[in-house]
């Protein structure tokens, strides 16, 4: 779904929706850049163009459905969205692509740098690999199991329907914190039943990570959506 | 993530650089390959060139662990840079390996 109103005769074609949506009270220049290619060049020209909304046309050329939020305050704005496909979202660093983004705008300090892109990768893998690609295990003790678990992420990733499912960032922020949430479109998982990983586990430690480095956790949508907080 | 291996007194110096993720499993292979050949009982891994090591070079690491232990062979961390230090210390590594600074 876009923003703007829903009418009865709303149009089921991409780029109408998109047209329309445009047209709304937003106007045309709204920050918002659709574009069929997903690298991280291409997203990287549209943040530092001061675009706070990037969609990635699936290979079919539609929108993804996501909610796109109106945002009337900027530039600057105070929001970011990312919505990708997962063979778009796993073959780049998107957490460092927000975050470089966070600094240039003054969002994120320079010392708070490093955890929160640690937390947000970690975020963005566990929706991309445990979510979207449905790769549940881990690596184990054994030095191989690393190179079958890749091979289970690239067989995943072969699969169309597969990889064109969404990823979706959406960061805003206020004067006290930067929330972040990422949503995947995968079975969903009960995030209670993950347990303390111990020190010399080879896998499943990505949740425990964030819970350390985030100020605030929750997971919605069956976990398929996971929100953070970190004070700034 | 790059790597070099070199010979150094009583075993080996493991200088890494770039960023450790999952896609860098195979290139961290061939540093066990060269951890199950050494001579010696020190892996010093020089991490002053590391960027950047997600949950899955954690993972790697103690992979390299499970091969040095029936080896006798001792691991050490050392120079992490702040951000790849706080990941050390939230993983408890401390507890697993010798970590220096």
């Amino acid at each position: 779904m876009m923003g703007g109103d829903a009418g009865p005769n709303q149009p089921t074609d991409s780029a109408a929706r998109l047209k329309n949506f445009l047209s709304g009270p937003t106007g045309g220049t709204v920050g918002i850049v659709v574009s069929p290619h997903g690298d991280a060049g291409t997203i990287r020209r549209a943040l530092d163009g001061d675009a706070w909304c990037f969609l990635e046309l699936d290979p079919s050329g539609n929108l993804p459905d996501v909610a796109v939020p109106e945002d009337t305050s900027g530039p600057p704005w105070r929001q970011l969205l990312l919505a990708l496909t997962t063979g778009t979202a796993f073959s780049l660093d998107g957490a460092v692509l927000i975050c470089d983004r966070l600094v240039v705008l003054g969002v994120l300090a320079d010392s708070r740098r490093p955890e929160l892109e640690l937390a947000i990768h970690e975020a963005l893998s566990n929706a991309i690999i445990h979510g979207n690609l449905g790769v549940r295990r881990g690596a184990s003790s054994d030095p191989g199991s690393f190179d079958r678990f890749y091979a289970a992420v690239q067989g995943a990733l072969a699969v169309p329907d597969v990889a064109r499912r969404r990823i979706t960032a959406h960061i805003h922020w206020d004067a006290a914190a930067i929330h972040v949430s990422i949503t995947d479109e995968g079975r969903g998982f009960d995030a209670e039943t993950v347990l303390t990983v111990e020190p010399d586990a080879k896998s499943g430690r990505g949740l425990q990570i964030i819970r350390r480095i985030a100020d605030r956790v929750a997971f919605s949508d069956h976990g398929r959506c996971i929100q953070l907080s970190f004070r700034r | 993530m790059d790597y070099a291996v070199q010979e150094i007194d009583g075993g080996i110096l493991v200088s890494l650089s770039g960023r450790m993720t999952l896609i860098d499993h195979g290139k961290f292979r061939e540093v066990v390959d060269s951890l199950e050949r050494m001579r010696g009982t020190r892996c010093v891994f020089d991490l002053s060139k590391l960027e950047f090591v997600d949950s899955s070079g954690l993972g790697m690491f103690l992979i390299a662990r499970d091969i040095a232990m029936p080896k006798n062979v001792e691991i050490e961390l050392r120079g992490a840079t702040e951000g790849v230090g706080r990941v050390l210390e939230i993983a408890k590594f401390a507890t697993l390996f010798t970590v220096r600074g």
